[in-house]
């Protein structure tokens, strides 16, 4: 994936289903591996890359919160300025990829 | 699938986990650890909520391989070789992990000598009480002739309830191999206290052979027991190993052929052997100390004074020797470094308690280590070629013991002074500043800085009445923007 400052981002597939799956609303990894049905090793390396480019960012959802539900807390992930824009361009070069990942709302519908 | 299994699989995941994460640069492993940690909860939430199966089990597992794969890519993007060295190079832990490697090695070869488990077993061995040794000259040397002690047997004893005698000679075996053979009167191993298995047959001596012979001469061949074996001029079957008790005895022989008292007194009933005898009650309560005072006949019929000596350990084993060379190893380290070289002037920014704990703790591993090592090592180079015991070999353990204590203990407390007090991490980078014949009054040494940016270390060149020792100095948050890792903050 080769993003250039000032220019459309060109995302591999893969990269582009991340950037969709997040913004459906499925924000941590194995919610987001579950959802593009993309193993493990090829998911979360493709996260590592979106990070360093600044197309997503992640942050530590609070222990009080995962402490009150008795999981481990997540590491939730979100769509950047620069990922928002990259996914636009992706839907545009990828005309099916909202039909392929429905929003959690839609889901549960 | 039991609820055993289950855990012993999340187990095994989490250890994948474990160790895929060294695959990722340091700075950035606690973190991925932990995400992927949480990440595997969720999986395994999913995979096993209809109960835990094989199938299920392998899906797991499949994500975890990914894991390695996400390391690999982390650590190939990052192209932090360097830092992920950086960080671990020179850190407590990875001296602490040289140590334990060191100690294991020593261990394990220390487990695969003959002579270290053969010594070890024969300062566990004590005598049966009550037998002493009879001695006429010095300290455990072979002294009474057979026809003394023959006229003694023979005698009505106050304080003895039986006599035993031996004497050992070198003698060639087949082969053209030199031993030294025990030829001991019938009665030796009843005195003992040790059972033995009974043999002999007509013509035939029964014989048995020290461990270390055995190991030595035989490679420890279990079928040994039973084979005919000439020694000197004779032939005798080997019937048993020597028990550990006789590992004790002086002369340390390595075969031990029963003989009836006629065949004693034929061969040489003038040569000088040892007489052990077990006391009686009567002999008992004369014992002054480790000693009993006895007057017996001698050769022309005179009375002569002896002692009967308890055959007491001498060294009290391969610990006692290493205890003996540790304290004083101890006890030498002030006149070869200067033990109390720690920072001075490190009042601006006091490290914590539990940070002064740990530098304590650390301290202290390092020191129980290098006493490891320097028993381990020291029984190693002692026994490398001896296959039982042997006063070199334990002269040898002593001075190896204390060598490696008095070197390594040395090198621990240097190292420590050359560790930073926060992360313990040894300091880099050294700079010298002034030259002490230009400046005389200036300061001049050798600054050195921690890796993590915490602190500078100042070694004098000249120590001098205003900057004798080493000093540590605080590097405040202005110095964050030089070190991008993270442990500096840690």
């Amino acid at each position: 994936m080769i993003r250039d400052m000032g220019t459309e981002a060109k995302l591999s597939h893969t990269a582009a289903m991340i950037l969709q799956a997040i913004h459906a609303g499925y924000r941590y990894g194995f919610s987001i591996m579950e959802t593009i049905g993309l193993p493990s090793g090829t998911v979360y390396p493709a996260m590592r890359r979106l990070e360093r480019d600044t197309l997503i960012r992640s942050k530590w959802e609070r222990q009080s919160i995962a402490d009150a539900e008795q999981r481990p807390p997540r590491k939730y992930y979100e769509l950047t300025a620069a990922g928002i824009a990259s996914l636009e361009a992706a839907r545009r070069r990828y005309p099916l990829l909202e039909r392929l990942i429905p929003t959690e709302e839609e889901r549960v519908r | 699938m039991t609820r055993t299994a289950g855990i012993a699989f999340h187990a095994l995941d989490l250890a994948f986990l474990r160790g895929a994460s060294l695959v990722v640069p340091f700075p950035l492993r606690a973190e991925w650890y932990r995400e992927w940690r949480a990440e595997l909860w969720h999986v395994r939430q999913s995979c096993l909520a209809e109960g835990g199966t094989w199938s299920a089990e392998c899906e797991v597992a499949g994500f975890c391989r990914g894991a390695l794969k996400d390391a690999a890519c982390l650590r190939q993007e990052k192209g932090e070789v360097a830092v992920a060295s950086a960080s671990m190079h020179g850190s407590a832990r990875q001296c602490l992990l040289y140590l334990c490697a060191l100690l294991i090695l020593c261990a394990i070869v220390a487990r695969l000598l003959p002579g270290i488990r053969t010594e070890e077993q024969s300062s566990r061995m004590v005598l049966r009480n009550g037998v002493v040794m009879i001695e006429a000259g010095e300290n455990h040397a072979a002294s009474i002739p057979f026809s003394v002690y023959r006229d003694w047997a023979s005698r009505r004893q106050r304080f003895f309830d039986g006599l035993t005698y031996y004497r050992t000679d070198r003698e060639l075996a087949e082969g053209g191999r030199a031993f030294t053979v025990a030829h001991a009167s019938d009665s030796l191993f009843r005195v003992l206290g040790v059972d033995v298995p009974a043999g002999g047959e007509p013509g035939i001596a029964p014989a048995l052979i020290s461990d270390g012979m055995w190991r030595r001469a035989f490679h420890s061949d279990g079928g040994v027991m039973g084979t005919m074996m000439r020694i000197g001029a004779r032939k005798v079957r080997i019937t048993g190993i020597a028990p550990a008790e006789t590992m004790r005895l002086p002369g340390h022989a390595d075969v031990w052929i029963l003989e009836p008292a006629e065949q004693l007194a034929r061969t040489a009933p003038q040569q000088s052997g040892y007489v052990m005898g077990l006391l009686s009650a009567s002999g008992r309560a004369e014992m002054d100390g480790d000693t009993i005072a006895i007057s017996a006949p001698g050769i022309d019929g005179e009375d002569v004074e002896m002692r009967g000596v308890t055959l007491e350990p001498q060294s009290g084993g391969p610990i006692a020797i290493f205890l003996f060379s540790l304290l004083l190893a101890v006890l030498a380290l002030p006149a070869i470094t200067s033990v109390f070289q720690s920072e001075s002037s490190f009042a601006s920014h006091q490290p914590s308690f539990r940070t002064r704990a740990k530098r304590a703790g650390f301290l202290a591993a390092k020191l129980a280590l290098v006493a490891g090592v320097g028993y381990c090592a020291g029984l190693d180079l002692a026994y490398w070629n001896v296959t039982g015991y042997s006063p070199n070999a334990e002269l040898l353990q002593f001075a190896a013991a204390f060598l490696i204590c008095l070197f390594g203990l040395r090198w621990a407390i240097m190292d420590q002074s050359r560790r930073c007090p926060v992360c313990l991490r040894r300091v880099t980078h050294p700079a010298q500043v002034g030259i002490a014949s230009c400046s005389f009054l200036g300061w001049n040494g050798t600054e050195m800085i921690c890796t993590g940016g915490h602190a500078l270390l100042h070694v004098p060149s000249l120590p001098t009445s205003w900057f004798s020792r080493q000093r540590w100095m605080y590097l405040d948050t202005s110095w964050d923007f030089l070190f991008a890792d993270p442990a500096r903050h840690s």
